[in-house]
């Protein structure tokens, strides 16, 4: 029970906060939140010239149709799935590779091995598509060193089991370095004294690293896994689109080419964003428990 | 430090602001919608291969004969799907939109946003009398919509022909004495033999993935499904002149016995799902790939020059439409004019009229010349009848890596710039003759009844729309996913009944009918 | 770096790890940069596997057949300077005041903030809000509708969290008020974020291309990205486009399409030294002593 007295105080105190954060606030509530109302079309049958106001009435049905899809279970599966598999195989990359890179002694090699890693992200998409296709080919480079090593000649990219492998692969390609900057900068943080002090007690490089750097980017990293949770339902088409055939929609079909594939048909705004709001309900319940999973363990958290 | 580039930020900054304010273009539009210089904006797209100018010999042109100038908005051809989409959704047309499909009128049509053309029926005498016409009417009833017509549409005047066809390497069955194949039971045998003495090469493969790959080569086989880009199994059977679900016909059968023989016996190339448009044309300049079912115009454009490089006795020819096993000889080209490349005049238009007038002059024979060649004498000059680009214009664009579109971007002309009424000649001057005379045995197969024409999708209500959207998603999805099992004899072909039982159960049937009332009505 | 310089056997393994992580990165590239430089017919049939054919740079010349080149590129630049000013601005601005504990309601307003990021109205929604602006067809539509980028946002507000309280109190104590605070302790102290946000704010505007699509009109106000797209995806139709036949024909040699990739990577290869000198160690010393 807050005593008012108390809330205008705290207000008062805080007034110059309020004036830096009311430009961006400003801004959220006419970009963000006045496009948000768009979403409403997913209640609607969109009309492009009878517009967002006149176009008749639809009440659930587009979500109805959505979740009695037959493949509903399937697309959801699938896109959750593979966003499982890049926490587990992806996430720790970049960190991995910001404390790697951090271990190199400050002059040009550091700097060269930095650019190197991060090139890759300004690939377009479908560069990249090509390059892994190109790559797995069945007379492929890859294929040609795997014979040579014994094994047999594999088609990569018609199995069903190797799609999220190499999805998870060409993303880390493509993003580990830039991921990294962020972690690098957070290390750049980290009061060197902490390490004069390890190394007084006698401690070894690596386990300055676990007990001084690790802690130091504790907090970068606690919200970028809460970010990244909350992403858990969207994946992009763009690149599975390119990495997927018939023969592998079993693993790699996931909510947005399974939509766009339907677009394909027959364009339609409200069925799209009836999807769009379902994920995001999705999302924002897991991200709200994560949140509070994340303070109970004393980790930094969203909010 | 930071304060000279915080100065420096700041006068960049000021400078944007100031930059971007002075370059707003306002022009003159006069109040009276009489002969008066009227401006209207027209959005295309920009195809990658024909850069345009905004400013061009073409809309100097149309300016001069009709007082209308041309502010033309051009888009990039990689996302000229999402803009148009957006422009559409958000009821923000331009005052001309070009590069409308059949989708666009259909689905936005009724609503308005586009002027009815019927509307106007004396200002577009020319275009009714081309498009009315036997040859095209039954297609121009096809796309009207609830009754009205909702958009000029790209019309061919003289084209190269062209058609998805077979094309083999000639030099190879030369090699193996082996004659050119009469049927596709023997083209099968000869790519076998083929492939003992190449044992690296494969027979076939495709860029669009699976069901592009089925629309390839199901036609020819006596059967059909998926027909050039469509992505629905949906396609007209001439023979019954009805429209028939091609993967659960009996026919079918005869398809997937050779995609899948094919593939056990290393004919089709294993990775064929994902192989792309310039892996493909890799594989087949390179000589690992015998043959290819495509568009016939990529063998002198691109085929041919590239494998003569490595092997200058190397070279692709196309094949005569071969007995399939019905016994019959056909082979499918792509729909009469252009079903992509609509033009719609925004119902908002301040001067509806004017802009009507002004389109269907594209259409009239002066219209055409323009908008094809540009200005008679300086550009190209009548040669008995036959336009002729002049020499000088040629040369300029000499080194391009396309001549052709070179020199019809640097006018703004053509089907690629503003041309409407698509005359083709310049072909014929600049390009591999190989062209030419496919071109012309592609003409005379077609009236030898040889080669049929694409067909249109039928006209369909909301309600028909709707559910079949619904159908087609569900079979497709089915479709797509054990066709390939089929294919690399992962299911074994003895299991394709129950398939086609399976496909019938997400309701084929229906989906027959609902497109084959839906043509009867167009027939009436 | 703090430590011994000594080669010890766990330095030895970084070092492998991290030169089969180059070799593994720059492959591809180099790929890449050998078939751009090389000739045309040779990359269509896929000879160029390991070093360059025919090398030349026709490719790159490829490029610049368009005639707007220069005018896009300068388009690009100002879009990304004055984008990323803006953005870093606001970012900031939105990032600080949510750092600080003493903010009354705090965390409501960071889950006000939080929220857009889930529910994404799409295309449509945002070209409604632009035009209704009237922004449209000016540079004011490329650099403001992307102003706050909130996942970048919260990545600041990390940073500056990261202030210790006593820093606050001693300049309390001196009298001074949160917006001195802010000018002349915060922004001094939050270097390397500040460095990494007008990073990745500037690739971000250096690359952006739906913004200028949809809401630029003028071909005059393109910046490269459109250009290059057009260029690297144009012709392979393939999945995005509605494949049609006409735009079916164009056939643009892989090597040109190369070729593009590098154009565009090479302003950020200039930007990120001066970025990089901000990931110095040391560089938030002081943040305990005040």
């Amino acid at each position: 029970m807050k005593n008012i007295r108390y809330i205008k105080k705290r207000i008062y105190e805080s007034r110059y906060l309020y004036l830096l954060f009311f430009l961006p606030c400003v801004y959220l509530v006419i970009f963000k939140y006045g496009a948000m109302g768009w979403l409403g079309i997913a209640f609607k049958d969109f009309n492009a010239r009878a517009g967002f106001v006149q176009s008749k009435w639809v009440g659930w049905s587009n979500f109805q149709q959505f979740l009695h899809d037959p493949y509903f279970y399937r697309i959801l599966k699938n896109t959750i799935v593979l966003n499982v598999w890049m926490l587990i195989f992806f996430f720790p990359v970049p960190i991995a590779l910001a404390l790697l890179i951090d271990e190199i002694p400050h002059g040009r090699a550091k700097k060269l091995v930095q650019t190197i890693s991060y090139l890759p992200y300004f690939v377009s998409t479908v560069v990249v598509c090509s390059l892994v296709i190109y790559l797995f080919a069945a007379d492929g480079l890859v294929n040609d060193v795997m014979v040579d090593f014994g094994a047999s000649r594999k088609t990569y990219l018609m199995d069903p089991g190797w799609f999220r492998p190499l999805y998870v692969i060409s993303e880390i390609w493509q993003n580990a370095g830039w991921g990294s900057i962020i972690y690098l900068a957070g290390l750049a943080g980290i009061n060197p004294q902490l390490y004069e002090a390890a190394t007084i007690d006698g401690a070894s490089r690596f386990s300055q690293v676990v007990h001084v750097s690790i802690p130091g980017i504790a907090p970068i990293i606690s919200i970028q896994f809460l970010l990244t949770i909350g992403k858990l339902l969207n994946v992009g088409y763009e690149k599975i689109l390119l990495l997927y055939s018939g023969a592998t929609y079993k693993t790699a079909d996931v909510i947005s080419t399974y939509v766009y594939r339907r677009g394909l048909i027959d364009a339609d705004y409200s069925y799209g964003a009836a999807v769009s709001i379902f994920q995001a309900v999705l999302a924002l319940v897991l991200v709200v428990g994560a949140n509070k999973a994340a303070k109970k363990i004393g980790s930094t958290s969203l909010w | 430090m930071k304060r000279n580039i915080m100065v420096l930020v700041l006068l960049v900054c000021l400078g944007s602001v100031a930059f971007s304010n002075g370059a707003k273009e306002e022009r003159a539009n006069s109040q009276t919608d009489d002969n008066r210089l009227i401006t209207i904006t027209w959005m295309r797209s920009e195809n990658p291969a024909q850069p345009l100018n905004e400013e061009n010999k073409c809309i100097e042109m149309i300016e001069k004969a009709l007082n209308v100038r041309i502010d033309l908005q051009l888009v990039p051809a990689s996302d000229w799907a999402t803009k148009k989409s957006v422009i559409l959704a958000s009821n923000d047309m331009p005052d001309v939109m070009q590069g409308l499909t059949v989708d666009d009128l259909r689905k936005y049509g009724a609503t308005g946003m586009f002027v009815n053309l019927l509307d106007y029926p004396d200002d577009i005498r020319d275009y009714l009398n081309i498009v009315q016409a036997s040859d095209r009417e039954e297609a121009t009833r096809n796309f009207l919509v609830d009754g009205g017509m909702y958009a000029f549409q790209g019309l061919e005047y003289n084209r190269i022909d062209i058609a998805s066809i077979p094309a083999i390497r000639m030099d190879l069955l030369k090699e193996s004495n082996l004659s050119v194949p009469q049927s596709w039971d023997e083209l099968y045998k000869d790519l076998l033999i083929i492939k003992q003495k190449h044992p690296d090469m494969y027979g076939f493969s495709t860029r669009n993935g699976t069901t592009y790959m089925i629309g390839q080569y199901a036609f020819e086989l006596g059967s059909g499904g998926y027909p050039t880009f469509s992505k629905s199994g949906m396609y007209f059977e001439p023979t019954s002149k009805t429209w028939v679900y091609g993967p659960t016909s009996a026919g079918f059968m005869h398809v997937i016995q050779f995609l899948a023989n094919s593939y056990k016996d290393k004919l089709l190339y294993p990775d064929y799902a994902t192989m792309n448009k310039s892996d493909e044309f890799e594989k087949l300049s390179n000589g690992t790939l015998m043959m290819v079912t495509d568009n016939n115009s990529f063998v002198g454009r691109v085929y041919n020059p590239n494998i003569k490089g490595k092997n200058p006795d190397a070279y692709f020819d196309i094949l005569k439409p071969m007995k399939n096993p019905n016994s019959t000889q056909r082979a499918l080209r792509y729909e009469h004019d252009w079903t992509d490349d609509f033009v719609a005049i925004s119902a908002d238009t301040k001067y509806p009229e004017r802009v009507v007038k002004a389109i269907n002059w594209f259409y009239t024979e002066t219209g055409r010349m323009v908008t094809n060649f540009g200005e008679e004498g300086v550009d190209y000059t009548m040669d008995n009848g036959t336009p002729t680009v002049n020499q000088a214009l040629i040369e300029k664009h000499a080194n391009d890596s396309d001549v052709f579109s070179g020199i019809q971007g640097d006018l703004g002309v053509g089907l690629l710039g503003l041309g409407l009424y698509v005359d083709e000649s310049l072909y014929a001057q600049v390009s591999d003759p190989i062209m030419i005379s496919e071109g012309k045995l592609i003409r005379q197969w077609t009236k030898d009844g040889l080669i049929e024409y694409n067909k249109s999708l039928p006209n369909f209500t909301t309600e028909e729309q709707q559910r079949i959207t619904q159908l087609q998603n569900n079979i497709e999805n089915t479709f797509m996913n054990e066709i390939d099992l089929f294919i690399t004899g992962k299911t074994p072909l003895s299991k394709w009944p129950d398939f086609v039982k399976e496909l019938q159960g997400q309701g084929t049937e229906e989906l027959e009918k609902l497109y084959n009332d839906a043509y009867q009505r167009l027939l009436k | 770096m703090v430590g011994e310089r000594r080669l010890t056997p766990y330095k030895l393994l970084v070092y492998i790890v991290l030169l089969m992580c180059c070799f593994f990165v720059l492959y591809p590239l180099y790929y890449m940069v050998i078939v751009s430089i090389s000739d045309g017919y040779a990359v269509s049939r896929g000879e160029v596997k390991f070093y360059p054919q025919g090398v030349n740079l026709e490719a790159y010349k490829a490029v610049f057949r368009y005639s707007t080149v220069p005018r896009s590129y300068l388009n690009s630049v100002i879009y990304t300077v004055m984008g990323t000013f803006i953005s870093v601005t606001m970012t900031s601005l939105c990032a600080y005041p949510l750092s600080r504990k003493k903010m009354f309601g705090r965390e409501v307003l960071t889950f006000f903030v939080a929220f857009t990021m889930f529910f994404d109205a799409g295309l449509v929604a945002n070209y409604l809000v632009v035009r209704s602006l009237h922004m449209l067809n000016t540079l004011w539509a490329i650099v403001i509708p992307g102003a706050v980028n909130v996942w970048y946002m919260i990545i600041m507000r990390t940073f500056y969290g990261s202030i210790s309280e006593e820093m606050y109190e001693s300049a309390y104590i001196d009298g001074a008020n949160d917006l001195q605070v802010y000018h002349k302790i915060v922004l001094p102290l939050s270097k390397a974020v500040i460095a990494t946000m007008i990073l990745f704010y500037a690739v971000n505007f250096w690359n952006s291309y739906i913004p200028p699509l949809l809401y630029l009109n003028s071909r005059t106000k393109f910046p490269m990205p459109l250009l290059l797209r057009n260029i690297v995806l144009g012709s392979d139709n393939i999945s995005f486009s509605s494949t049609s036949v006409s735009s079916d024909l164009s056939v643009l040699g892989t090597n040109i399409r190369y070729a593009v990739i590098f154009i565009t990577i090479l302003p950020i290869l200039l930007i990120y030294p001066f970025v990089q000198k901000y990931f110095v160690k040391g560089i938030m010393i002081g943040s305990i002593k005040g």
